[in-house]
């Protein structure tokens, strides 16, 4: 009977071109902008390289120490992360994460005198597990190394590249501020957008020169603050609730252990998306709001298309009252009818959900640079020349899905109107149509 | 005609009432965007008035101690003086510069830190404007390397004109005199911090026109101060120069490279050379505005072309089920222009309605404070457009409404011109 529904849906398709193409390109247009959303938000939500775990992590960004008539906001310092983090008995594996501000490092090339600016991130030995970077050559730098404070980093294959020209670096110094490296490892670039590891070049933490001085000379108080980021990798999704509440005990003793200062980290750790949501304002979130106004936007996006469509398919219905009249006067139901309009429609709306995920690709291609950032402000920008994602990582049966379930959603939305009216005319009247 | 047109579209109720909803919807939000926009591009009209162009930092730095080629000796501070000294006179001395300025904690256009400065009223010292202040060394002539204009807006305003280097001399905004002396020049006038020591005052040495922090903002107080370089604080200078011509990328290269090699003195090196119309550029751009802009644009493309597919979808069966009718008229003698008008004027009539609850509840939002004005301060001195509520929310009804009537009249033409074609003979056979 489906068959048999397609078959006479692909006819009429056949027969009123300009109201299919019409109908296709306006259910493809109106698809690929909702896609286009679903894409941002998946490319940084979803697994990708490097950060394949991002299912599984959990995120301390931000915290905040008050103290009698004041408060400091920052991220943690390593002294946090040793009481609170390290520690943790379920995770499988924890790292901090320096973050060294922009504009701070520059590598002296021995080709030409130009100083090169880097992106440096400085870890430790547990990054490479809660990563999963891809080594061109060599290796991470050991525990040993990082025990010792050895000189040593891992860059980036362009880096490399750049610095070196094309032979093997494993072994070689680097100039980093004028003090030599040796590299132990290069790795496959980075993404911009997989913003956790994103760098050019990562040194053990220990082997940073004045790591921290800044916020002690600050006050005595600010002593759980700091510049790391930590990450915490849970050994299954299931787990992940386990560790969290852990972390949150450890982080509730942390706070009681001193009666001057008050330490808080606003309700992390966090999950990839409520990081990303929270990038906003880190402290006054709230998750509830945010993902209200995105779910509006979302439906004001789908809305709108369905309204217009569901005013041609309702044109549509009126030319077509005399066949709908001789279905029924032959005995045919009103929910028969119902899902033949419904199922027709379902292959216009394929269709043009096929043509909407190749317009989103488009776009999202076209604005690579720039449509990742939708709704944040004084944003981090991207150095040029950098993948801000790797397209392939779209192709895949899960973004499919998605565009699946959203053509579902949208076709729902558009048919079921027209289909039930129709449907419910009088015989007599419909048969009078013509 | 009009009152028969009326007839119609009331009689032909049920199918206009999706049109009539969709155009409501996509009105209302359409002219959110076309609020937005309006500020927007309302903003970008106001000029700054300086000039970025041919203007490039001069980044140096000193060797740190791990370097083969550091030297105690060269890093005490007579030396560290001397050796600035030396930096600064060597990129003066090069054919190409035209002008060069030495600031102090990036007072510079496109900064992404941003320094305040408040200063009292002179006629109610408990209220204050906050400025943003700039801080100058008094070596050549910033003003001259920026070409900030003169509060008329047409001289390039000159420091070395006023022999500035009197740290109790400020340079303010033309939006700062007006707030202060409203009537009158502020040059030679007085004015107080809200936090100094007793007795510190400033006299305005100057007056230049209005500047913006961002190009998508108003202009905002701006206030400049001059501080004597010493060794403490040379670290934390600034080098801008103006080349007298605009460089190609080789004329640019070769003058960095020969930069490096003129610059290395002393413990002194040079890191780098940026044109501020990339860091004003970024800066604009990380403020984020530019890609809500954007977003917006495409949103309002995408709102306009559902508009354009519903209209045109379902004027195209009307006019395919409404043949016999337009037979009949044609052959009562109705012309093809005639029959597509009728259809033209049924669509803009229907727009013309649904514009009245769109402005109802656009006055909600309007009411309910939901509508964004993009860079709003409470500080503004002269006048401001969008600050005139009303005159505001007609004007943008009014280019809603134009746009969509120009997205429906495009949208119509095919099936009108279709309908116009229709010839009486072959429209009454079908009867």
């Amino acid at each position: 009977m489906i068959k048999l529904y397609f078959k006479q849906a692909w006819m009429l398709m056949k027969q009123n071109r300009f109201y299919s193409f019409i109908y296709i390109v306006g259910t493809g247009l109106s698809i690929s902008m909702v896609m286009v959303l679903a894409i941002v938000f998946y490319v940084r939500i979803a697994d990708t390289y490097p950060e394949n775990n991002r299912s599984r992590m959990l995120i301390v960004k931000n915290a905040r120490v008050r103290v009698p008539d004041n408060y400091f906001s920052s991220s943690l310092s390593l002294k946090t992360v040793e009481t609170c983090f390290y520690s943790l008995e379920k995770a499988e594996a924890v790292s901090a994460v320096y973050e060294v501000w922009e504009n701070q490092f520059f590598i002296q090339s021995l080709r030409n005198r130009e100083q090169i600016p880097v992106k440096l991130k400085c870890v430790d030995s547990g990054f490479w597990k809660v990563f999963s970077f891809k080594f061109r050559e060599g290796a991470p730098f050991t525990e040993e190394d990082m025990e010792s404070g050895i000189k040593t980093v891992v860059i980036t294959e362009t880096l490399s590249r750049q610095v070196f020209g094309h032979k093997e670096t494993v072994g070689e110094y680097l100039s980093v501020n004028f003090v030599p490296y040796r590299i132990c490892g290069v790795v496959k670039d980075v993404p911009f957008l997989s913003s956790h590891a994103y760098a050019n070049i990562w040194m053990p933490y220990t082997a940073y020169p004045d790591l921290e001085t800044w916020w002690k000379s600050w006050s005595n108080d600010t002593e759980p603050l700091g510049n790391f980021v930590c990450y915490i990798l849970s050994p299954s999704v299931q787990m992940l609730s386990q560790v969290r509440s852990e972390a949150v005990e450890n982080i509730h003793k942390y706070d009681a252990s001193s009666d001057r200062i008050e330490f808080d980290v606003f309700d992390q750790p966090d999950s990839q998306w409520q990081f990303l949501l929270r990038s906003h304002d880190p402290y006054t979130y709230n998750f509830r709001k945010l993902l209200l106004i995105y779910g509006i936007i979302f439906f004001i996006l789908l809305f709108i298309p369905a309204v217009s469509l569901t005013g041609l398919t309702d044109s549509q219905m009126e030319v077509r009252l005399a066949e709908m009249g001789v279905r029924r006067s032959f005995g045919a139901s009103r929910s028969i009818l119902m899902k033949q309009v419904i199922i027709e429609n379902l292959l216009y709306t394929l269709l043009g959900g096929v043509t909407g995920l190749f317009i989103s690709y488009v776009i999202v291609w076209g604005a690579r640079q720039w449509i990742f950032y939708i709704g944040s402000s004084f944003l981090e920008l991207s150095p040029e020349n950098i993948d801000m994602f790797s397209p392939l990582s779209l192709i895949n049966y899960k973004v499919l899905i998605i565009a699946f379930l959203i053509c579902l959603i949208f076709n729902l939305m558009a048919a079921v109107i027209p289909a039930w009216r129709f449907s419910s005319r009088e015989i007599v009247e419909s048969l009078n149509a013509k | 005609m009009f009152s028969l047109i009326i007839k119609q579209i009331v009689n032909r109720g049920k199918s206009n009432f999706w049109l009539g909803f969709e155009l409501l919807l996509v009105f209302c939000l359409v002219w959110y965007i076309v609020d937005y926009l309006f500020v927007l591009s309302y903003n970008y009209r106001i000029p700054s008035h300086l000039n970025v162009e041919n203007v490039y930092r001069i980044d140096i730095q000193t060797l740190p101690e791990a370097h083969p080629e550091y030297s105690v000796i060269e890093n005490d501070s007579m030396n560290l003086m001397e050796n600035f000294y030396r930096v600064v006179n060597r990129i003066k001395q090069h054919p190409e510069i035209e002008a060069f300025a030495v600031s102090f904690n990036q007072s510079y256009p496109g900064a992404g830190s941003y320094n305040g400065r408040q200063y009292r009223y002179p006629q109610d010292s408990s209220k204050f404007v906050q400025t943003q202040s700039f801080l100058i060394a008094p070596l050549g002539d910033y003003f001259q390397v920026f070409r900030h204009m003169g509060k008329d807006g047409r001289n390039v305003f000159s420091m070395e004109d006023h022999e500035w280097n009197d740290p109790n001399e400020i340079i303010i905004s033309k939006m700062v005199e007006d707030l202060f002396f409203p009537e009158e020049s502020a040059l030679g006038k007085i004015i107080l911090p809200v936090k100094g020591i007793e007795g510190e005052e400033y006299k305005v040495k100057g007056v230049i026109g209005d500047i913006k922090r961002f190009d998508s903002h108003r202009p905002a107080p701006v206030s400049f101060s001059v501080k004597r370089i010493d060794a403490e604080n040379v670290r934390n200078t600034e080098i801008s120069v103006r080349f007298k011509r605009k460089l190609n990328s080789v004329e640019l290269t070769s003058f960095k490279q020969e930069m490096f090699r003129e610059l290395r003195i002393g413990n002194y090196f040079l890191k780098n050379i940026v044109s501020y119309r990339k860091i004003v550029d970024d800066f604009n751009l990380a403020e984020g505005t530019i890609i809500m802009s954007r977003t917006h644009i495409s949103l309002m493309f995408f709102f306009l072309l559902n508009i354009l597919l519903c209209v045109m979808g379902t004027f195209w069966y009307r006019v395919n089920s409404r043949r016999a009718e337009i037979g009949v008229r044609r052959a009562m003698g109705a012309t093809k222009e005639k029959v597509r008008h009728m259809f033209v004027a049924e669509g803009l009539i229907i727009l013309t309605v649904i514009m009245i609850p769109a402005v109802l509840i656009e006055a909600q939002f309007v009411y309910a404070g939901l509508i964004h004005t993009v860079g709003y301060t409470d500080i503004t001195a002269g006048f401001y457009l969008p600050d005139y509520q009303m005159l505001r929310f007609v004007l943008t009804n009014l280019i809603t409404w134009f746009l969509i009537a120009f997205v429906i009249l495009l949208s119509i033409w095919y099936p009108a011109y279709l309908a116009g074609r229709i010839t009486p003979v072959e429209a009454l056979r079908d009867e």
